[in-house]
């Protein structure tokens, strides 16, 4: 179950964020090769914006979801001798790497998807004109934005499972 | 308060409270545990030994009187204290082993070296070593699912061990396992119990558990009924 849900989030950041690249590189590429500005730009930006909250509202679920089956884990490194610090530390090294590889790939495939269209749309041999330091900078937005919303989204689960007590954490069936 | 004691309990009282009804789990227990002593608690479910034992390992505060644990009153830790007491002083081993299921024998031998604060290297040497020294050097990298239950339990008192406490707490070690690999835990416990000086101490059912303890306490309903000794009981 832990790698399904895991699977789940890291698609969910994957497409979140694939999707935000893929519309602010659009802009970019539409600019470039048809010297204008593209038609419902700030509508696009909104639609952007909601594909990150709802990212940001996946990786929190996902991240409560971890805490919730790792109990039993958590009370057993406490009575280890873990402190609280360490507790959080684990997730949110989890939400980073989910963040980073899911943040990577999603910036990566939204502004290539971001010139296959403006290829298809404009043809493909104006692609050179676009300036590639630009899509560079939407992707790497889009990492950004991954690791920030998975930090964030995993901050609350974190800290809930760190103010466990041993006893507690043990006692707990899924 | 003597100061040869690895563990002393003063009445020890724990109450826990449903609505309108209090629960005494512990009622007024008192003992003493020496260096090296191998004791087990005994009595039937619902008798208060896991709520004794969650006490003596700082996992839980009594409502009255104190616990000392090599001569420091642990009732008065607080919580960053008392993980540094269940690091480095106290060794835990469970009923159900409790391994982390995506970490190897290794990383989980190991885990409680990260919080002692040693550097991975040093921890997976430190568990490598303790890990050969119970027999399982051809298992260390498997994870929990591939190991059989018996060498679960071996995996366990390896990371109960690795960062050397003076105490290993273990709550019905031979619980979840068949009568042979039983033996083999009970006696991997006796041998750390005499080759390492460690005081042990379990909570168990199982009356083999008495061939390997000094003595054996007996609780019923929350109060300490008897103490037995393995010489007064051996026949």
């Amino acid at each position: 179950m832990r790698r399904q849900r895991s699977f789940l989030t890291f698609l969910s950041i994957i497409l979140s964020i694939a999707f935000f690249v893929y519309l602010s590189s659009s802009v970019s590429v539409t600019k470039a090769l048809a010297g204008r500005e593209a038609v419902g730009q700030i509508h696009q930006l909104m639609i952007s914006l909601v594909s990150i909250i709802v990212c940001g509202v996946a990786i929190t679920n996902s991240m409560i979801m971890s805490v919730s089956e790792r109990f039993k884990e958590i009370g057993t490194m406490k009575c280890l001798g873990a402190l609280n610090h360490h507790v959080v530390l684990i997730f949110l090294i989890e939400g980073f790497i989910l963040g980073a590889i899911g943040g990577t790939i999603g910036g990566l495939s939204g502004s290539l998807a971001g010139l296959i269209m403006g290829g298809i749309q404009f043809g493909f041999e104006k692609l050179s004109l676009v300036p590639l330091g630009e899509i560079f900078h939407h992707a790497a937005m889009g990492v950004a934005a991954a690791l920030t919303l998975s930090e964030v989204g995993s901050i609350y689960p974190a800290y809930f499972a760190a103010r466990l007590s041993p006893t507690e954490a043990l006692r707990f069936e899924p | 308060m003597s100061h040869d004691f690895a563990i002393e309990a003063r009445e020890v009282r724990k109450i826990y409270r449903l609505g309108q009804s209090a629960i005494r789990a512990v009622d007024g227990v008192s003992f003493n545990v020496g260096r090296g002593e191998y004791i087990s608690i005994m009595g039937p479910s619902g008798s208060g030994k896991t709520s004794l034992f969650n006490m003596i390992g700082g996992l839980d505060k009594p409502n009255q009187g104190t616990i000392y644990i090599d001569r420091v009153d642990i009732t008065k830790l607080d919580a960053f204290e008392l993980a540094w007491l269940r690091c480095r002083k106290v060794g835990y081993i469970f009923q159900t082993f409790n391994l982390i299921p995506t970490l190897t024998a290794l990383e989980n031998t190991a885990l409680p070296t990260a919080f002692a604060g040693l550097t991975p290297n040093q921890g997976e040497d430190k568990a490598r070593r303790m890990l050969e020294s119970i027999g399982l050097k051809r298992r260390i990298q498997h994870k929990p699912a591939q190991l059989s239950g018996g060498e679960q339990q071996r995996v366990a008192i390896a990371r109960a061990l690795v960062n050397d406490p003076s105490i290993v707490l273990a709550d019905e070690p031979t619980g979840n396992l068949d009568l042979r690999t039983g033996q083999d835990v009970i006696n991997l416990l006796g041998n750390m119990n005499r080759k390492r000086g460690v005081t042990v101490v379990t909570a168990t059912h199982d009356l083999k558990m008495i061939d390997v303890s000094d003595r054996i306490l007996y609780l019923r309903d929350g109060k300490l009924e008897r103490e037995e000794t393995r010489r007064s009981i051996a026949i």
